[in-house]
């Protein structure tokens, strides 16, 4: 299972138990170690998260958090138990298609989808956000959003661990410092999260799954031209502070996304939203989940589901089921359209922007 | 104390979100959400994101009351039946029961109490009246 590295003792429950038939190791878990495995019982698959509690056995908060917040978008929670006086576990469901950067980097996710994704991460969050629960998650990113694929998109807010309550009177706490490249503005300048910041984050999620331009993975394709030759004349050891320095101060200029490299079917009122959540201004953001959900859902009004499939741009509207494709035609670019997605017709010619402006129009006039 | 006013006016829920402080300080709650529109009642997308929606808003409230204004059912002025499929959405919101209030009980509660509450635009009207009736009855 590849946990050479994991606590012996965890180890051999994992091995012994007789409950769970114990599968997977992962080394994605935040704060603790994580298995999957399926219930013996019940046949279900489920995940078990492994954490540290310290010497006054305290330490549970996240499983407490996850018990005491019930929400079709949270990730609800099975059991949680002491396995000694160090350590103990707690389990949830196994989402079946992980997390939300593994569910982009395998699948291709249509701009509905994704916008979907986001209103349902927002409805979790607004949850937290309540005035009955003051909270603020801190962190978060595609690795915190779980995606279960059995019956559609469901989505769930996981990973509790950075959560923190806004005591009254207050309208901030301070800011997480986890995860570079979604850290805030203000995080930055005056070590505050408040609840527009987590707005922030949905803002960067919902740009990362609308297709925009954001190397999780390889932090030196932020850098380019003259500051990517300043970067190769340093020594090892300073690049990596001037890699954080150069992304702190993209995130304090508001240049971390550049929404241009948004595919080129998303629209205009798509762009402001994310414009607007991410603003480097908290107070100009949007002043809470609801008012993001609200703007997300009028912009989803009559919108067509875009994708982009082997470098081949395709809509569908959602009402006729009617599907469009754009494609090279010898030297000119043409839009096809198909009720049936088998037999396909010429439907409009023109430059890119011209046809996907034009397919627009086309579904507004059949409804 | 916190109520929702809704106003159900052709395609779109005109909501006002109130607060009465323990002063007797009106704090207006609505922020953004003025009113949610629905374009296509066929498209079952749409619908239940209507309702999932406008349910969050309330989730978010928390209020103590919700109350939608009561409008006619049959005759010349019926309202469309579209407005009666949000009111059914509406409806199905389980922390707080969903009352009705028919404007001639609102007629009735305003020439004996004034009207105090800001609003910002004109078509609130009728969900501030009600907000502010379901705080002060």
């Amino acid at each position: 299972m590849n946990d050479f590295a994991v606590n012996p003792i965890i180890k051999k429950f994992v091995r012994e138990q007789k409950d769970i038939s114990i599968d997977r190791y992962s080394d994605k878990g935040a704060y603790g170690e994580l298995y999957f495995g399926t219930r013996n019982v019940f046949g279900d698959r489920v995940a078990l998260k492994f954490y540290e509690l310290d010497a006054s056995g305290n330490g549970h908060e996240e499983a407490q958090l996850l018990k005491n917040i019930s929400h079709e978008n949270i990730l609800p929670i099975i059991d949680a138990r002491i396995l000694d006086s160090d350590i103990a576990y707690y389990l949830t469901p196994e989402m079946s298609g992980g997390d939300l950067q593994n569910v982009i980097d395998k699948f291709i996710i249509p701009s509905d989808i994704g916008v979907t994704i986001c209103q349902n991460i927002l409805k979790g969050l607004n949850e937290l956000h309540k005035d009955s629960n003051r909270m603020v998650h801190r962190d978060l990113k595609m690795y915190n959003i779980l995606v279960d694929l059995k019956n559609g998109v469901e989505t769930y807010l996981a990973d509790f661990g950075t959560i923190k309550k806004i005591q009254p009177n207050n309208s901030s706490v301070t800011a997480s410092k986890h995860t570079i490249l979604y850290r805030t503005p203000e995080a930055l300048s005056s070590n505050q999260h408040m609840v527009q910041s987590d707005i922030y984050q949905i803002g960067i999620i919902l740009y990362q799954v609308l297709g925009g331009f954001f190397p999780m993975k390889n932090p030196e394709a932020w850098l380019s031209g003259r500051i990517m030759k300043k970067y190769d004349s340093l020594e090892s050891w300073q690049k990596q502070g001037f890699l954080i320095n150069h992304i702190n101060d993209l995130i304090q200029k508001g240049k971390l996304l550049d929404l241009n490299t948004l595919p080129s079917y998303i629209d205009n009122r798509l762009k402001t939203i994310i414009r607007t959540a991410t603003r480097v201004d908290y107070n100009q953001r949007y002043e809470s989940c609801v008012d993001m959900l609200k703007a997300l859902f009028d912009q989803q009004k009559g919108a067509k589901s875009w994708w982009i499939d082997n470098g081949i741009i395709n809509a569908k509207c959602p009402k006729s089921n009617g599907r469009y494709r754009i494609v090279q035609k010898k030297t000119d670019l043409i839009a096809e359209y198909s009720l049936n997605g088998t037999s396909w017709r010429k439907k409009f010619d023109g430059t890119e922007k011209e046809i996907i402006k034009k397919i627009t129009e086309h579904n507004k006039k059949y409804k | 104390m916190k109520a929702i006013g809704i106003e159900i006016d052709k395609k779109r829920a005109i909501c006002f979100a109130l607060e009465k402080d323990n002063q007797g300080t009106y704090i207006n709650l609505t922020g953004k959400f003025k009113y949610l529109k629905i374009q296509d009642d066929h498209d079952n997308g749409e619908i239940k994101d209507f309702q999932s929606t406008i349910h969050t808003f309330f989730h978010n409230i928390n209020p103590d009351s919700i109350a939608i204004i009561t409008r006619q059912t049959k005759g010349k002025f019926a309202s469309s039946p579209f407005s009666f499929k949000l009111e059914g959405l509406i409806q199905c919101y389980y922390n707080v029961d969903i009352e009705f209030i028919s404007p001639q009980t609102l007629t009735a509660f305003y020439k004996k109490n004034p009207m105090t509450v800001p609003f910002d635009n004109n078509y609130q009207e009728n969900a501030v009246r009600l907000a502010n009736y379901l705080l002060n009855r």
